[in-house]
């Protein structure tokens, strides 16, 4: 009991006095995934969107995976990038094994098919007529794609902080991809778990509260953003 | 006048299931087509395949006298609109709601603006230009989502049962925009509907539409008072349908003499006469009417009419205005009840 009160009293020490090392850690990983979670939004976004536009054969399937793949194990993404970006493998030449942008490649992997269905889903609550509509005025499929996607916003944001939360708190992948090098690609969840390891239970808990907190700040952001929504605007 | 839409062999299947059987019709410029059927008899479907929303299964279009293709789909949308019976406003504000239209066909902002501004003067709605769509009432959403559709000057409208889900006054209003933009733009309109009166208050013309086939198409005269068949005639509101016989020249049910018969060979008949169109009186009725006497089996207010049934050799019902009726009926009174015996149609 006691070594987890100081250790919780270390952590807040460790937290106002901003040690630097664990600020950069926390920056890291906000980098990492925030960059990851806005190329995955980039991707999955249209995505979604042609998906439940179009219609298909092999529509209802081509769903099904994108739901089986919400639940895609990091260590199962971790070796697909690490085979990817290995000395050896296809991307290899690009040097990228042990580096931030395979962490960042790792994530996109990881979250994207959640943005994917997250975002399918939420047009498909939409009226159907609505989607009439934007035929009927007789707009190309792009800017009816827009328009739809864009009266779901509050729903597709959503599963954008969603994809955040996932990819900041994935440590699988980030491990086995970036390796955990100290200054380099060592992130909170990767050092929480190299801490805990080594006994270093201070250190842990104040990464755990860096992890909570920042969770927990952009959820707020995200309410109050939903709130004093200024509007996006496509057209 | 040319035909602005013709279709040939147009069926929609889904699976193995088909809504729409295979039609031919043709609808001509400036004219208002109402398409009058139960809920499922596939009206919507059909209205969404005219305007190129959903692809046929099979069959023909022909809009503007240009067949529709996949290629000239784009082309041939943008000179018609459709309203549907949801209100559907994006949630932005009026002004923005209205120009949507515009701004996919790549409208300069000005013109959209002038265009939008003068729309809402014509229906007098200017103090909602900058008002949330969110705020106004389903009435107010329906005329907005109605100005959306007139702002790009369509030739041809279609209007799918725009007033289902609005209150009386509301649908007044909205069928005066529907006449007013067929009067003073001369634009073409299919609308459906399951409210036969509406359908007699608009159409120049009423197909009657019902299992995914159309039963009856003709003037709304025609198929409210000589309805092709019994399910025409049930869905436009004949009480009395009766299958009764011709015998020497007279229809005749259950001892009743309907009317005379001339024409008709000897044989079964369906014979229809409308609630409204029979007399309702304690006394015999005039000469020039046929007139048989009964006995009140029911008797129901529903507003400011009176709903009869009075057995007089078979069970008839009788709709009166009740301030006209002048006596009061309950059960078991002896009545006349009597009809012109034009009032009377047989198939």
């Amino acid at each position: 009991m006691g070594e987890i009160t100081d250790g919780f009293l270390e952590a807040i020490t460790l937290i106002i006095t901003l040690n630097p090392e664990i600020m950069e850690i926390a920056g890291r990983s906000l980098y990492v995934s925030s960059l990851a979670t806005i190329a995955a939004a980039l991707i999955a976004i249209p995505i979604g969107a042609v998906i439940y536009y179009y219609d298909f054969r092999g529509k209802r399937t081509v769903i099904n995976i994108v739901q089986t793949l919400y639940a895609l194990p990091t260590v199962i993404v971790g070796l697909l990038v690490y085979l990817l970006v290995s000395n050896s493998g296809p991307l290899g030449s690009l040097k990228l094994l042990y580096t931030t942008n395979a962490m960042i490649i790792a994530q996109v992997i990881l979250v994207s098919p959640l943005i994917v269905g997250l975002v399918i889903a939420a047009l498909s609550g939409l009226d159907k007529e609505m989607k009439y509509t934007t035929m009927a005025l007789n707009a190309r499929a792009y800017r009816a794609m827009l328009t739809l996607v864009r009266e779901t916003k509050f729903a597709i944001l959503s599963a954008v902080v969603l994809a955040f939360g996932r990819a900041i708190a994935e440590v699988g992948a980030v491990m086995m991809v970036g390796g955990n090098i100290r200054h380099f690609t060592r992130t909170l969840t990767t050092a929480i778990t190299l801490n805990t390891s080594m006994g270093e239970f201070s250190t842990s808990i104040a990464l755990g509260i860096i992890l909570l907190t920042i969770a927990l700040v952009v959820n707020f952001g995200v309410n109050f953003f939903q709130h004093y929504n200024g509007r996006m605007k496509d057209d | 006048m040319t035909d602005i839409i013709s279709v040939s062999g147009l069926s929609k299947s889904y699976g193995k299931k088909e809504i729409v059987h295979p039609l031919n019709f043709s609808v001509k410029k400036g004219e208002i087509l109402v398409i009058i059927g139960p809920s499922g008899a596939g009206k919507s479907t059909l209205l969404r395949m005219l305007d190129i929303i959903e692809p046929a299964s099979k069959g023909e279009i022909t809009l503007f006298g240009e067949k529709v293709t996949k290629h000239s789909a784009h082309d041939l949308r943008n000179r018609m609109g459709m309203l549907f019976q949801k209100t559907v406003l994006f949630d932005r504000t009026v002004e923005e709601n209205i120009a949507l239209g515009l701004s996919y066909r790549n409208v300069s902002r000005e013109e959209r603006q002038k265009r939008v501004k003068t729309i809402l003067e014509e229906m007098e709605m200017s103090e909602y230009a900058r008002r949330s769509s969110r705020t106004l009432s389903g009435g107010e959403g329906q005329r907005i989502s109605f100005a959306r559709v007139l702002v790009t000057k369509p030739e041809i409208l279609f209007l799918d049962e725009p007033t289902a889900n609005l209150d009386p006054g509301a649908t007044r209003l909205l069928e005066e925009m529907i006449l007013h933009e067929n009067r003073v733009n001369k634009t073409t309109i299919v609308i459906t509907t399951h409210d036969q009166a509406q359908g007699q208050r608009l159409a120049d013309r009423v197909a009657v539409m019902i299992d995914g086939t159309f039963v009856q198409v003709g003037p709304a005269d025609e198929v409210f008072y000589h309805p092709a068949n019994e399910s025409v005639a049930t869905f436009v509101g004949v009480q009395n349908i009766f299958t009764g016989v011709v015998r020497n020249g007279n229809a005749v049910f259950g001892g009743v003499v309907f009317c005379p018969a001339p024409r008709i060979p000897d044989g079964i008949v369906q014979i229809m006469l409308r609630a409204e169109d029979i007399s309702l009186s304690k006394r015999e009725i005039d000469a020039g009417h046929i007139s048989v006497q009964g006995r009140v089996i029911t008797s129901e207010r529903s507003g400011a009419f009176l709903h009869i049934t009075v057995e007089a050799g078979c069970i008839f019902t009788v709709v009166c205005p009740f301030r006209q009726t002048g006596d009061t009926y309950v059960s078991g009174d002896r009545v006349w009840i009597g009809w012109r015996t034009d009032a009377v149609h047989l198939v």
